[in-house]
């Protein structure tokens, strides 16, 4: 939310500052938010698990300099995570598709979150059920005393 | 003992210890080889000291595409035995070398140390490594004369591995 709001502050005061290039100034900034909105989506292959966007390593910034470079030749966001994936593979992406066996990312905790509710579902439903044992105390006690009493009056 | 329990306890947890299992075995910062068997993908490389050329120019005839650095170790024997098997198989193979994140000057320095037979070529901004999906170094990639990319060996090459894949490209002959 904060980057978007800083962006369109700094648009404004391009534009009040240099009449005439403001609409370069904002072209300059999209793209470079856009670039690094994709960059924090695709993994550096020379560190560990860190998106390229946020990595100091030489090869990240030299892919980070090809991300901007593809937007710069008009390609769309898609197309540049297809590039990427055509050389590294899906390993790339740090959100892999949802599709395959990917897919029980997506599904196991949905699956887990089930099973967990059937379950305190079920454990709620025996103790309502198991409620009126209570009762049998007094009998048990009155079992109890009855043997106390016969036992005393032999 | 509730044997339903059990049941539903075993149902849940042997597919979870499967999964974990299979994902420890797996190494998470391998990166996959999915070039292989593609269009070997174009780019320009700067030869140290010389002229851009395009990877494509030396097409014709099978190519060994290495990635190395000075700064790494294992990259030092596997030169050496590159170097024999240049030597080795003459005009009918192309060796080519691609200097991976390094400077100009250390590579410079490092070849004038151990000779090199074959073209050494700079990768300014990492473009052909990029393309290459290259991820460390060193890694080779066996392009055919064709053009395809018909192997990629993650690490330093060994002796067998080189001779076997060169072979087969060869039996293949020219496209």
């Amino acid at each position: 939310m904060t980057l978007p709001i800083v962006t369109v502050v700094a648009v404004l005061l391009v534009e009040t500052s240099t009449p005439g290039a403001g609409a370069k100034a904002e072209v300059t900034l999209t793209e470079t938010d856009l670039a690094h909105s994709i960059g924090k989506e695709l993994r550096c292959p020379v560190c560990q698990g860190m998106p390229i966007a946020e990595s100091p390593s030489q090869m990240a910034q030299d892919m980070m300099t090809r991300v901007h470079q593809m937007l710069a030749e008009g390609k769309s966001r898609q197309e540049i995570f297809d590039y990427f994936v055509e050389r590294y593979g899906e390993w790339v992406l740090l959100a892999p598709k949802p599709t395959g066996m990917n897919l029980t990312l997506w599904l196991l905790p949905a699956a887990a979150l089930l099973i967990g509710l059937l379950l305190v579902w079920r454990f709620a439903r025996k103790r309502q059920g198991a409620a009126p044992v209570p009762e049998a105390k007094p009998a048990a006690a009155d079992a109890t005393l009855e043997a106390i009493r016969d036992e005393v009056n032999e | 003992m509730n044997w339903k329990n059990v049941t539903i306890v075993a149902l849940i947890s042997i597919p979870l210890l499967v999964i974990l299992a299979l994902g420890f075995g797996l190494d998470p910062r391998a990166v996959p080889s999915v070039l292989p068997g593609k269009a070997a993908p174009e780019c320009t490389l700067r030869a140290i000291g010389g002229e851009s050329r395009a990877l494509s120019s030396f097409r014709g005839r099978p190519v060994v595409l290495n990635f190395w650095a000075s700064w790494c170790v294992p990259c030092e024997a596997e030169h050496l035995l590159l170097q024999d098997a240049a030597r080795a198989y003459g005009e009918r193979v192309q060796f080519l070398g691609v200097v991976y994140q390094d400077e100009e000057e250390n590579a410079r320095r490092y070849l004038a140390q151990k000779t090199s037979t074959y073209p050494q070529m700079m990768d300014p901004a990492s473009r052909c490594a990029i393309d290459y999906g290259v991820a460390g170094v060193p890694e080779t990639f066996f392009i055919d004369a064709a053009g395809t990319v018909a192997a990629k060996e993650v690490g330093p090459v060994n002796p067998a591995g080189l001779s076997r894949t060169l072979g087969q490209m060869l039996a293949r002959g020219m496209p």
